[in-house]
């Protein structure tokens, strides 16, 4: 039996991961989100599915620290899921905007990390779960803030994956979506829209597979690599 | 020795705790007995509290050859036992599909074997249990208390079993004359599974599932006089990589249908081969892949139709199971208030483990609830409160015995 705590249980990446993972194993469940009655009927629903406990807290990810001390104490973490984000309307010169971007999109997941990070040295395993984005693995001019501070949260993880080696049963995985079509993107036209069920599902799978990286649906791998090699005197002229 | 883990590698477990059994129960945390990890299912794992790995527990204690006894410390495997009886011509009534079980293991599920028609479940062969509770009290309990009913199919819930006397048969010798027939169809499968029974001590079906009509083969097996050496053909599969798919199953039910199918009628083998084949493969639940694979196995009323109900149930999910057993349960009641056995027909299916063969083993649940059957705990893992408490209803009187300290995730998952 596992007990999950999902940052972000209502984004609807989140959602879909959740309802899986109840259906995968019978757990308990620690939910955290900001709109809390729609929590209560994600938490219904799973209970329905085949979670055996869910606990639904409110938390709003530019007041972390409050969060954190509400939780109170959980005596073992098996599964942390951070799924919550924000995507600006602005891409540059916006002060306000920069703020609450680096501080939900980067330093709210960080801060609820390390909080976590003596409970899974006690423990001696569990499964970190953080949803970043392709975006951070090169800027592009219409999703500047937001493409720094994921790649902020990426370059986080990949030292802390470092440094916490020696915990073989930790591990620590990095979700880089492609375009999802999620409450966060609506409106937007990405290219090869992918559902959120389709992201959870291939989650789970890196998480059974031990995964440290994952990038989905898959050929976002290549189509990304491809990207990180041009070089930057040829993408700064580029348009897209 | 230091994975905890369940021989199906689901539920995924990591950083579990666990310690050496030293003489005396830890209170910091909840506890339980750790045999040689054999369950399928979360019945062995305990990843809140720790583990008591039992291999410290590791001596055969007494042979009373003129009564028929053996007393053995609950660490002792089913093999050692085995060999070190059928040295002397003798041999336990009851032996599970493999021999890398620890003798508390066996009591704690109440296994069963290709001989429950007329043995019983091991639970029906032990005569005394010596049992250490969490408050440092030693019983030693015979059939008629109640503590040994509830200890027997207890889970390991009951306390942590130091040793057991156990009845103990005489045989000819090592070989088993086997006789294998080939079946077509589930009538004559379930017709020739209870002849077969009437006439030999040991028969056991395997059926094949892949195909549009079910057929199988049918092994029933007596101990015969001639000796034989013993096997020691290994095969090692050390990594976890997936080769179980829907192609190699199919190859490989095909072929085990044909090499039987060569051999019908009667031939000798050694009862190594003949009561733990997989066992000549280390490791093969590893060839699962990482997902690792689900036993389901169930007991019912003696009717074809509910076999039919599982099989077309399995082909509406799109599944085909890699290994099917259907074996004939004999009316001999068993000891504990939580066993598996009872009168009627039982049938395991392994499946490899995804969310397709997740929600076809729920629904495969709710039926086997529905037609009053019963579901076998040390193989389960997707079992609930519900469905649980509706298949065993010997569940209040077994609460009573149980031990505040022995805790596993089975029981937190139904119970708690």
């Amino acid at each position: 039996m596992k007990n999950i705590v999902c940052f972000g249980a209502n984004s609807d990446i989140g959602k879909a991961l959740l309802k899986i993972l109840a259906e995968f194993e019978a757990s308990n469940f620690f939910l955290l989100s900001r709109e809390i009655t729609q929590l209560n009927s994600l938490a219904s629903e799973l209970k329905l599915i085949g979670a055996k406990n869910v606990e639904v807290y409110e938390f709003d990810a530019l007041k972390t620290d409050e969060a954190l001390k509400n939780l109170g104490k959980i005596d073992r973490v098996d599964y942390l899921l951070i799924c919550h984000g924000y995507l600006p309307k602005y891409k540059f010169f916006s002060e306000e905007e920069l703020e609450l971007v680096f501080r939900i999109n980067c330093l709210s997941v960080i801060k609820i990390i390390e909080y976590f990070i003596p409970i899974f040295k006690n423990q001696k395993g569990g499964k970190i779960v953080v949803i970043t984005s392709v975006a951070g693995d090169r800027g592009r001019k219409k999703l500047g803030y937001y493409s720094a501070a994921k790649a902020g949260v990426d370059a986080y993880l990949s030292a802390l994956r470092q440094e916490m080696s020696d915990y073989r049963e930790l591990q620590i995985l990095t979700v880089k979506p492609g375009f999802v079509k999620t409450k966060m993107t609506e409106g937007l036209n990405g290219p090869f829209p992918a559902s959120p069920e389709d992201v959870a599902e291939d989650i789970l799978k890196a998480m059974i597979k031990n995964k440290n990286i994952l990038y989905t649906p898959w050929f976002w791998r290549f189509i990304m690599a491809f990207i990180k090699i041009i070089p930057e005197s040829v993408f700064k002229r580029l348009n897209f | 020795m230091a994975v905890i883990e369940s021989w199906g590698h689901y539920p995924p477990v990591f950083g579990s705790k666990w310690q050496y059994f030293k003489g005396s129960i830890p209170k910091e945390h909840s506890v339980l007995p750790f045999g040689l990890g054999r369950s399928y299912g979360d019945v062995c794992l305990n990843t809140r509290g720790t583990h008591l790995v039992t291999s410290t527990l590791d001596s055969i204690l007494n042979l009373d050859v003129e009564n028929g006894f053996l007393t053995v410390q609950a660490g002792v495997s089913i093999k050692r036992i085995l060999s070190f009886l059928s040295r002397r011509n003798l041999f336990l009534p009851v032996v599970p599909g493999t021999q890398y079980v620890t003798v508390g293991g066996a009591i704690a599920n109440d296994i069963h074997g290709k001989s429950h028609h007329r043995e019983g479940s091991f639970g029906n062969n032990v005569s005394e249990i010596t049992l250490l509770r969490s408050n440092g009290e030693i019983h030693n309990l015979t059939n008629k208390d109640g503590l040994f009913r509830a200890t027997v199919g207890g889970l390991g819930l009951t306390g942590l079993i130091l040793s057991a006397k156990l009845r103990v048969i005489k045989i000819p010798g090592k070989t088993i004359q086997q006789k294998i027939t080939n079946v077509y169809g589930l009538n004559e499968i379930t017709q020739g599974l209870i002849e077969e029974s009437a006439a030999w001590p040991y028969t056991v079906a395997w059926l094949d599932f892949s195909r549009d009509t079910i057929r199988g083969i049918l092994i029933s097996g007596a101990f015969s006089d001639r000796n034989s050496r013993d096997p020691n053909i290994k095969i090692k599969f050390p990594f976890q990589i997936k080769i179980v798919n829907k192609w190699t199953i199919n190859a490989l039910n095909l072929f085990y249908y044909w090499v039987k199918r060569m051999r019908t009628g009667n031939s000798f083998i050694h009862y190594q081969n003949f009561f733990f084949p997989l066992d000549s493969i280390q490791g093969w639940n590893n060839a699962y892949g990482k997902w690792g694979l689900m036993q389901w196995q169930a007991v019912f009323p003696k009717e074809p139709k509910i076999i039919e109900c599982v099989y077309k149930l399995i082909r509406e999910f799109n599944e085909v199971p890699s290994l099917v057993v259907l074996k004939d349960f004999g009316d001999i009641t068993p000891n504990g208030l939580l066993s598996f056995p009872k009168k009627g027909f039982t049938l395991a299916i392994d499946f490899a483990v995804n969310l397709n063969t997740i929600r076809l083993v729920d629904r495969l649940n709710e039926f086997i609830a529905d037609v009053g059957g019963r579901i076998y705990l040390a193989k389960d893992s997707r079992l609930k409160t519900k469905t649980f408490s509706k298949m065993f209803n010997m569940l209040d009187e077994f609460i009573k015995y149980k031990d505040p300290y022995f805790e596993s995730d089975l029981w937190r998952r139904l119970v708690n």
